[in-house]
């Protein structure tokens, strides 16, 4: 048990500090210029194509990392494991925690996870059946995605300022 | 020989014909001002230049290259750096980061070199830091240096616009209305920049309507009208044609 949650522990914090380079890095710096003007992006010189293929295949290699693990984890994957429900939780994990900030997306999606958790121990002490509990389960983290956006739509530990919303 | 040259530029919206066999030529060195009532194309001359559109005829040569068609980071790589009528900060980035962004041949824009730190790649960053802050202090916005753009005041956007393109430092320089909004002050002070960028040997294309800063300005004036060059020559004998007051105070033109 200790082991895995050091491996899994240990790959997660390499990743984090892989992206953090390569975030802080002028390379990050010409990412945060597409998500704010693209045009202007390429008027100052840069290949915006190349840019937003890249990070789509390293976002896509960082999921197949994780899946990976996840199958090493469970010892079986199947295609019904990777439900809809998957890529939901883990944006609205990114969105409470606050886009555009690694360690708020992390903290994001431990609360999310967290909230899983508990609401499987809840599931032992109410009354209702299973299939009850998943569908109230749903409504609550629903319920979580409209009260950020509605009033802290950068995420709790993200800057409004960065991301170009309202307060 | 003409650094850059648009022959016969045509473009289409729909059934508008926004710029209609459109040929203009600027010399090295030149300040070349470009006016016209709204709607006469001067825009839509602009954006098929710098290869913001595409035109649907006709040609763009820079430096003796047929660009036509070129993507703007292309034209970038190139030396012609053109700015956006209404100003178009990265507003979700300071004025630092507005400025470094636009360095170019930065190392640590490739995945590589910005995951390993390579030397070469911090070195770099280092001289684009100072170059930065140089320009940010030479147009006095080194006070909001760390606030995000969208902060700043649509005269202090137009400085930071303007500094950011330095930052490329362009054979050629394409204002789009550079002092539009801007108060009288501040007007000339971007003036005089734009003045001593091209005594340096800046070539300088500029779209506006502040005509008297205009004619002061420039070496020459193109005057556009229904997508076709109506007037072009020295500013004092265009002003007087009677063909451009015609074209600005009415006649059949609006």
């Amino acid at each position: 048990m200790i082991a895995t949650i050091l491996v899994i522990g240990g790959l997660t914090l390499i990743t984090l500090a892989a992206v953090t380079r390569l975030t802080e890095a002028p390379y990050g710096r010409v990412l945060r210029a597409i998500r704010a003007d693209e045009l202007v992006t390429r008027s100052v010189g840069k290949s915006t194509i190349v840019y937003k293929t890249q990070a789509f295949v390293y976002g896509a290699a960082l999921a197949g990392l994780a899946g990976g693990v996840f199958a090493l984890y469970n010892g079986a994957v199947a295609p019904g494991f990777f439900t809809i429900q998957v890529t939901v939780t883990i944006w609205i994990g990114m969105l409470l925690g606050g886009a555009a900030n690694h360690r708020a997306v992390l903290a994001g999606l431990a609360v999310i996870m967290g909230l899983r958790l508990v609401s499987r121990f809840g599931l032992s002490v109410t009354p209702v059946s299973g299939d009850v509990f998943a569908a109230f389960r749903l409504v609550v983290v629903g319920l979580i995605l409209v009260a950020v956006i509605r009033f802290r739509p950068a995420g709790i530990w993200g800057d409004p300022q960065e991301l170009g919303v309202d307060r | 020989m003409s650094l850059l040259a648009a022959e016969g530029l045509v473009k289409d919206f729909g059934g508008l014909r926004a710029i209609d066999d459109l040929s203009v030529s600027v010399d090295e060195g030149e300040l070349v001002g470009v006016m016209g009532p709204n709607g006469a194309g001067k825009s839509t001359f602009f954006n098929c230049v710098s290869g913001v559109i595409k035109p649907d005829a006709g040609t763009v040569t820079l430096d003796g290259a047929d660009v036509t068609g070129d993507p703007p980071e292309s034209l970038a790589h190139r030396g012609l750096v053109r700015t956006f009528q209404n100003t178009r900060e990265l507003e979700t980035m300071t004025v630092r980061d507005n400025v470094r962004l636009a360095a170019p041949d930065q190392p640590g824009e490739r995945t590589l070199p910005a995951l390993l730190r390579s030397g070469s790649m911090q070195d770099h960053e280092k001289r684009v830091r100072e170059r930065a802050d140089e320009l940010i202090e030479t147009f006095e916005l080194d006070h909001l240096a760390d606030e995000y753009s969208s902060n700043l005041s649509g005269g202090q956007r137009k400085l930071l616009e303007l500094a950011r393109t330095l930052m490329l430092d362009p054979d050629v320089l394409m204002l789009d209305e550079p002092f539009a909004g801007v108060n009288p002050t501040l007007t000339r002070e971007i003036a005089d920049r734009i003045r001593d960028l091209n005594a340096d040997g800046m070539t300088v294309v500029i779209i506006e309507h502040e005509l008297e800063t205009l004619t002061e300005l420039v070496d020459r004036l193109v005057v556009l009208q229904q997508g076709r060059l109506l007037v072009e020559g020295d500013p004092e004998a265009v002003l007087s044609d009677e063909r451009v007051i015609e074209a600005y105070l009415g006649g059949d033109a609006e």
